[in-house]
């Protein structure tokens, strides 16, 4: 069986049937010619032999009994976990079928008949699919999903069936001594889910905390707009960001604090704007990892979290593709073989969300005319060559681009205002794996990278910086990650590894830059044009062992970063440690303790707008958490964890020196932090047509800016977070699910009064600390429908997803009118409906 | 990018606030200091007189008594005084002049040492008995004793910062000059007047400063408007800047629509670092096409208050 969700382990390679005695048919029925299919549910141990078989869908109790004690006598080989032999539990169909008594025959004539079993819809072959034929031959498809089924000469009946298919009948005319082939039969799924195939994939690295999904049924999570990536932003440990924004809240922290990666490197952002989905279409996706904390040694310069986003290979047998359309996109992919060992896959998508968007805009005299144009689009190829002496090679190419274009004009209380903004970036990754033996391999990924950023504003501020203002920034990257495992003992495996990062970025700049002056009424600024290249190197290496002594296993690691920019260098030592104890089989506990470091961004450390000797912000996260299976059906995860943050970058005043001269470094690394909490995850799958979870986190995140400040909540303290989502497949071509999620209201500050300020002509309010209080409880349902037609070479599938269907007025943020006198919130989203279409081949 | 883009979004989404420019009861519109940037001997531990003017308008009530209440500290946060005494300024007109202030104390307390000036924090409180209550405000004025250096290559001497002035303001109907915005104008209901404050020459200074990290720099002021109506009219725009290049487009820097048969407008000017006045204007409208906006013999006053010219 394999789950959806998965908290640890991830199936890498399925049983196979090796020997099936026959069952014993109930002689009544026999006699009356009765027939009849028996589902039972199977446990196969890790050595491939039957433990336990339960009816799921009886025949009769005769028959029940008779399967049920000729599937007891299965043997398969096992299947793995991780590329770890594993237990699991399968749906297996015993087919009663009644054979035609021949007499012997003269000469024994043999004939042979071929053919080849696929899925409707997708062409992929069902690999361990039964055939057999009116005389009782029997045969089974390989892994290609083809058959040989030696036969009697003579028009033949061939019932095809495998687990969580409809069985299908084709026939065949043998011949004497020949081999003919019989039509492709194509088998339609009963049942989503049981024994589908995931590509298996390479083993991800291990941490103490580890979410990972796989795309396949978290496409058709309701709110996640059709992208499995969303769906990361149900698990614990992300706080809500609002509107539809895709910013990752990881554990109390900002979206800085996170990292997120593409096949292991780094990537500026994870989703479009606006709301928008992923840079990385779902069809080249093979899973995600999150980590919300606690990771070992392989992922750096973070303070909190990373998500690391795999893509996959295409497939290695046939052509397929996909094409979909719907109110905010259009995307396409497709994926094969070149020749017998090399794979492709590409995708790309393009925005129309421009064409709608005017329809949703309000255009009132008051306000003013307003147009929004967002485009973005992004593409993805890969390609996959195994080389002859098994090593594996590959090349990447991604990309992304987001361009908004906005103008408001008129209106009684708004300036014009034109801002046009553009981010694109593209990325070349190889990669290289070798195995030197069964104890060692060693993986090379380079990467080349171009990223670009501008923007052209104006009205975008107050005063001077309504006054048009312009950026371009071009980044040039090359990256470097390499490592190397080491088995060195039944009980030890060493891992080692390099994470270079090297940047060179070149920026030019009109811009209204804000005097360092010491200031009445509103910032005095001044037309500031520069043109500047800032080179920043990032070298990283880490070393790591996994000590497995009996049920404990421990991971010390130890990472060093170096830093450099300009004539400014800074370096870090961050060890970590995690163990994982089984208690049992169900059982597991965990214990984690590390230190992170993060750099500071371009701009903080900018000449004339940062400070560029600023240092390293640090965290040391610790966690302890215990996992417990219940059964096969209910597990549950809970972890507690702690982090203590320092070095926090904040504004500072001017202060002056005691030789008389002022010291205005702008940043400083002065502030810290804590955030503490409880995760909860509660997962039941009852059968392969229900599944969901339960994600609750209890959490608190505070900051101290200043030594001097009082403490107050992160933007973004969601003391509740409850999320719960539920799928359920009436039929394989129905999906319906919903997604229920109840979130404390983000802190504010409230404001106690406001002065007039005759020198600015604003009010300027005296506000208590963000955390005194909040707004109302966030609640919202969404809903979503999906229904698929299969065809023998192609699926169609509709879907309509809406999100708060009972519109449910949520308060997102607090606002104030020009005095401090009048206060109203903005209104989170209404009832929003989307709808689209996808075809499969 | 995209929190500029959802904070658009927002704006189009965000509760129907009253806008600045509409005055609809007790209201501080701009304080006057004259000098904003007074002298002060620190050897006698004297600092010049200040005088201080305050433009607080209430179209809600007739003209009835305002009384005002000071406090002098060291600038705070809140901009309010938490200490010193509450001194009774009298009522109308809100015309006083500073009482001495102890520079000697204020600059002993500074942070930044009276780096760029000492700075006094005049918070006031202004009551006619509205119902809405109090308005509080808040005044920084500047004591300097020496000034700063110029660039050696500046063609100006150090100064200190003067107050800008009005002269008047220009009207244009649909881009097309339609003469100044004299006192007691007649205007027609219901046409969209674009208007353009006039400065007086010098009202933006050229002059010489230290930054905060010990460079003498030259600046030059840019002048920045807001824009008040009693009910009766509307403006379009709440504030605006002085164009770098002096001009102006056609429709003004912002636009008036009368939409009664009188009222009384207010434009205050600003310079960035303290210093402030103020133009008022009463009118009369009616429905009538065509009529001047000049002065007329016959017309109603508004409710005019005394203001710095």
């Amino acid at each position: 069986m394999i789950l959806a969700l998965l908290i640890a382990a991830q199936l890498t390679k399925l049983p196979q049937l090796v020997d099936a005695p026959p069952a014993v048919y109930p002689p009544d029925r026999l006699a009356r010619g009765e027939t009849a299919d028996v589902a039972c549910m199977v446990d196969i141990d890790e050595h491939g032999s039957v433990t336990a078989v339960a009816v799921e869908k009886p025949g009769a109790p005769d028959f029940d009994a008779a399967a049920v004690d000729a599937i007891r006598r299965f043997r398969f080989t096992p299947a793995e976990m991780d590329g770890q032999p594993a237990a699991v539990r399968i749906r297996y169909v015993y087919h009663f079928v009644i054979q035609q008594q021949r007499a012997p025959a003269a000469r024994q004539d043999t004939a042979k008949i071929h053919g080849e079993v696929v899925e409707a819809g997708n062409r992929r072959p069902v690999a361990g699919a039964e055939v057999v034929d009116d005389t009782g031959a029997q045969a089974s498809a390989d892994a290609h999903g083809k058959y040989a089924l030696e036969t009697v000469p003579g028009p033949r009946k061939l019932t095809i069936s495998a687990p969580g298919f409809e069985s299908r009948t084709v026939d065949a005319t043998a011949v004497d001594d020949g081999d003919v082939a019989a039509p492709r039969a194509w088998l339609h799924r009963t049942s989503v889910g049981d024994l589908q195939a995931t590509v298996p994939g390479e083993k991800p690295h291990d941490a103490p905390t580890r979410r990972t999904l796989t795309h396949d049924e978290l496409v058709n999570v309701p709110g996640s707009l059709n992208d499995p990536i969303r769906a990361v932003q149900n698990l614990p440990g992300l706080a809500r960001s609002p509107f539809l924004g895709g910013q990752l809240l990881v554990r109390g922290s900002p979206p800085q604090d996170t990292g997120t990666y593409l096949d292991g490197h780094r990537i500026p952002q994870l989703y479009h704007f606006l709301g928008g989905p992923s840079v990385i279409n779902e069809q080249l996706l093979d899973r995600i990892d999150f980590y919300p904390g606690g990771y070992g040694a392989i992922y750096g310069r973070n303070l909190t979290g990373a998500i690391d986003v795999s893509t996959r290979k295409g497939d290695s047998q046939a052509l397929h593709g996909q094409a979909s359309l719907d109110m905010i996109e259009a995307v396409g992919a497709l994926e094969g073989p070149v020749g017998s060992d090399t794979q492709f896959a590409v995708a790309a998508r393009r925005s129309h969300i421009d064409v709608f968007l005017p329809l949703f805009i309000p255009n009132d005299p008051n306000q003013g005319v307003t147009s929004i144009v967002p485009i973005y689009w992004d593409y993805q190829a890969r390609v996959d060559h195994k080389l002859g002496n098994g090593d594996d090679l590959g090349l990447l190419f991604f990309g992304s681009d987001d361009k908004l274009t906005v103008v408001q004009e008129g209106g009684r209380r708004t300036l014009p205002l034109s801002v046009n903004s553009h981010l694109a970036f593209h990325r070349i990754v190889g990669e290289y794996k070798h195995t030197f033996s069964d104890e060692v391999s060693l993986s090379i990924s380079p990467a080349l990278g171009w990223t670009l950023q501008n923007a052209a504003t104006q009205g975008a501020g107050p005063g001077g910086f309504a006054n048009p203002q312009s950026v371009d920034v071009t980044i040039l990257t090359g990256e470097l990650r390499a490592e190397t495992r080491w088995r060195a003992a039944s009980y030890l495996e060493w891992r080692g590894g390099a994470d270079i990062e090297l940047d060179r970025a070149s920026y030019t700049a009109d811009i209204q830059s804000s005097l360092q002056l010491r200031n009445l009424g509103i910032p005095i600024t001044q037309r500031v044009q520069l043109a500047r290249v800032q080179p920043v190197q990032q070298w990283g290496e880490y070393l790591e062992a996994q000590l497995t002594l009996g049920r404990l296993s421990l991971t010390p690691g130890l990472r060093l970063d170096q830093y450099h920019w300009r004539d400014h260098a800074r370096w870090s030592v961050d060890p970590r440690l995690w163990a994982r104890y089984g208690l049992s089989d169900r059982t597991a506990l965990k214990a984690y303790v590390g230190l992170y470091h993060q750099p500071p961004s371009g701009q903080q450390i900018d000449n004339d707008i940062g400070n560029p000797d600023l240092g390293l912000s640090w965290a040391v996260q610790t966690g302890v958490g215990v996992e417990q299976r219940f059964s096969d059906v209910w597990s549950v995860s809970a972890e507690i964890f702690y982090n203590r943050r320092g070095g926090l970058i904040s504004v500072v005043d001017p202060v002056l020196r005691s030789d008389g001269t002022i010291f205005n470094p702008r940043f400083q690394n002065v502030g810290i932090g804590h955030a503490y909490g409880l995760e909860l995850l509660i997962r039941r799958e009852i059968t392969s047509k229900l599944y969901g979870w339960l994600a609750y986190t209890l959490s608190r995140s505070q900051a101290l800016p200043r030594p001097d400040d009082a403490w107050r909540a992160f933007q973004f303290d969601q003391p509740h977070i409850l999320t719960l989502v539920m799928g359920y497949r009436p039929k394989p071509q129905w999906d319906l699910s919903t997604r229920f999620r109840f979130v404390s209201g983000n802190p504010y500050a409230p404001v106690d009064f406001a002065t007039f300020d005759a020198d600015s002509g604003n009010f300027v309010p005296t506000r208590g600390e963000v955390g005194d209080a909040r707004e109302p409880t966030f609640l919202q349902l969404d809903v979503r429908a999906q229904h698929t037609w299969t065809w023998d070479y192609w699926q169609l599938s509709l879907y309509l997803d809406v999100q708060n269907v009972t519109n449910h007025t949520n308060e997102e943020f607090h606002v104030y009118d020009y005095r401090f006198q009048d206060q109203g919130s903005v209104q989170g989203l209404p009832i929003l409906p989307t709808f689209g279409v996808k075809g499969k081949f | 990018m995209r929190v500029l883009a959802l904070l658009l979004l927002l704006a189009a989404c965000t509760p129907d606030f009253a806008a600045p420019s509409d005055v609809t009861d007790l209201r501080v519109l701009a304080v006057q200091a004259e000098p904003p940037e007074a002298r002060f001997d620190p050897d006698a531990g004297v600092a010049e007189p200040v005088k201080v003017d305050v433009l607080a308008v209430d179209p809600s009530r007739d003209a009835g008594p305002q009384s005002i209440q000071l406090q002098i500290c060291g600038p705070t946060d809140s901009r309010r005084c938490d200490e010193g005494p509450v001194i009774d300024a009298g009522t109308v007109p809100l015309s006083f002049t500073l009482p001495s202030v102890d520079a000697t104390a204020l600059l002993a307390n500074d942070d930044l040492a009276g780096f760029g000036g000492i700075r006094v924090q005049l918070s006031f409180t202004v009551d006619d008995g509205s119902p809405k209550g109090p308005v509080h405000g808040d005044k920084v004025i500047i004591y300097s004793s020496a000034l700063p250096p110029c660039p050696p290559d500046a063609g100006i001497a150090p100064s200190r910062n003067r107050n800008p002035a009005l002269t008047g303001v220009l009207l244009t109907v649909a881009g097309q000059d339609a003469g100044a915005f004299a006192p007691d104008a007649s205007l027609t209901v219901g046409t969209e007047y674009g208007l353009r404050p006039v400065l007086a020459d010098g009202g933006e200074e050229d002059y010489c400063t230290v930054d905060l990290r010990g460079e003498v720099l030259q600046l030059r002021e840019q002048a920045h408007y807001a824009f008040f109506t009693a009910p009766g009219g509307e403006f379009d725009s709440d504030t605006a800047d002085e164009p770098l290049d002096g001009g102006a487009p056609p429709d003004g820097l912002t636009r008036f629509t009368p939409h009664a048969d009188a009222g009384t407008i207010w434009i205050v000017v600003r310079d960035g670092r303290g210093g402030e006045s103020w133009l008022e204007r009463s009118w009369t409208a009616s429905p009538d096409a065509g009529v001047s906006p000049t002065r007329r013999s016959s017309g109603r006053g508004g409710r005019a208050r005394p203001g710095p010219r």
